[in-house]
């Protein structure tokens, strides 16, 4: 019988001392996704994407902390099931919680317990327990039923792909899920960064999912990035308008090539050349190195929410002019990590179309 | 109870970029955009706050006429039965 938790976080300043604690209702959504996405990846799931899984398919559990023992928590395993048996399972850190913790943690900054940017530490805490979730009532009292939709995945051999591909951006982490980005939407991004000067631009990543099956496994090509027209752009910020969205998604079906939105694109330009720091400091300022903020994992976890959603950064720096990097979904969470660019000129074809069996 | 089912309709509804889509049903004639708009956020579970916790603005575009719907008008006089929505958000990404 599947058990209920309750989580908290306990709150320390660095020194040890108690600030207090936090009841939690952790949003699992973004963990269960990933999860899915693996079983999916391992021929263990159906390939079909739903957001609201039926009841009782997917739960998360703690993993209780091997010195401190209960309540205290090292990390959570999420477990999916399908045909009424666990499916598939993977063990997620505490980590997934840091966002929350730093939001609840702005509470005691306005107590004056903490100071503002101030360190501290927490213990996650589970107790058995249902969480009273706060009704959400909607207007009009209307139903929305999800559509499953079945991934559309393209035969394709990934040791062909691997054969005719460079490493780049970050870390290649085991067992990450590989992003191929062909080399020439690189170099359109780059090219629109580099027009953009100092304020920021973007666009939209496309592309296919390829299931390779005899590994088995699934994996992404990005052929092409769409500019995103209509946007607001301002030295540290890009908004991206509802006619930026209709202009994409019209582009897009233009293409006429089944190709998927897998993610987006945009540019930070040298924060530190616009904050006018010292040209001796730039080199080792912080603001030079590639990093998402938090508007823009915000950003991708609302739009982008999809285990196999991508992001590429086209940061400039003095250290190291402009460089792409790439943000993704790991353990349910947004983190940097690396892709690969196809160097080798690709032609398009119409591939035969696997449709992911229902769930 | 035909006479209620009159009052209502049948919609589909995506998110911007096509990975999320359902089936609204039972949506009053007499609601307003607004209000549909706000209860399919809720229902669909889009994000409906920025980082800072601000609430998000969101449109919904009526693919049937390719246009923005305005958040005041009614789904009674705007809207048909089986008309596909798509819910584009106002939406920032920032840097530093």
């Amino acid at each position: 019988m599947d058990i209920d938790y309750t989580y908290a976080l306990d709150f320390y300043r660095t020194d040890g001392t108690a600030l207090g604690q936090r009841p939690l209702d952790p949003d699992w959504t973004p963990a269960l996704e990933w999860v899915h996405f693996e079983g999916i990846r391992e021929g263990r799931l159906p390939a079909v994407m739903a957001v609201n899984r039926a009841p009782g398919a997917g739960r998360v559990e703690p993993v209780w902390h091997p010195q401190s023992g209960q309540p205290y928590v090292s990390g959570f395993r999420v477990v999916l099931s399908a045909n009424g048996a666990d499916a598939v399972s993977r063990q997620i850190p505490t980590a997934y919680l840091r966002g929350t913790a730093q939001r609840a943690a702005a509470a005691f900054v306005e107590q004056g317990l903490l100071q503002t940017g101030e360190a501290f530490q927490y213990l996650v805490s589970a107790f058995v327990g249902r969480h009273p979730h706060a009704l959400d009532v909607a207007a009009g009292g209307f139903a929305v039923e999800e559509i499953a939709q079945p991934l559309p995945l393209t035969a394709a051999s990934l040791e062909t792909y691997v054969a005719g591909a460079v490493p780049a951006g970050g870390d290649h982490v085991a067992g990450d899920f590989s992003v191929f980005v062909r080399q020439a939407v690189v170099d359109e991004a780059a090219a629109l960064s580099r027009q953009a000067g100092d304020v920021e631009t973007g666009g939209v990543l496309v592309g296919l999912l390829h299931h390779d099956p005899s590994v088995p496994e699934v994996f992404a090509e990005v052929t092409a990035q769409i500019a995103a027209p209509h946007t607001e752009a301002a030295p540290t910020k890009l908004t991206f308008t509802p006619d930026t969205w209709s202009a994409v998604r019209a582009a897009l079906a233009l293409r006429k090539r089944g190709e998927l939105m897998m993610g987006w694109w945009h540019y930070h330009p040298d924060f530190c050349r616009l904050r006018h720091c010292p040209e001796e400091k730039r080199r080792l300022c912080t603001a030079s190195s590639a990093f998402f903020s938090g508007e823009d994992i915000a950003l991708h976890t609302a739009l982008f929410a999809r285990a196999y959603n991508t992001a590429l950064l086209i940061s400039d720096s003095a250290a190291s002019g402009l460089t792409p990097s790439a943000f993704g979904w790991r353990q349910g969470m947004v983190t940097a990590r690396g892709f690969y660019t196809l160097t080798a000129p690709r032609t398009w074809q119409p591939a035969a179309i696997e449709r992911g069996a229902g769930g | 109870m035909a006479q209620a089912a009159a009052m209502t309709l049948g919609l589909r509804v995506n998110d911007v970029t096509g990975q999320k889509s359902s089936r609204a049903s039972a949506v009053p004639l007499s609601s307003t955009i607004g209000e549909l708009v706000q209860g399919l956020l809720a229902k669909m579970g889009l994000a409906r706050n920025d980082s800072e916790g601000r609430p998000l603005q969101y449109y919904a575009r009526l693919e049937r006429e390719g246009r923005h719907l305005n958040g005041s008008e009614l789904v009674g006089d705007s809207l048909q039965e089986d008309d596909e929505l798509t819910l584009t958000p106002n939406i920032e990404a920032g840097g530093y």
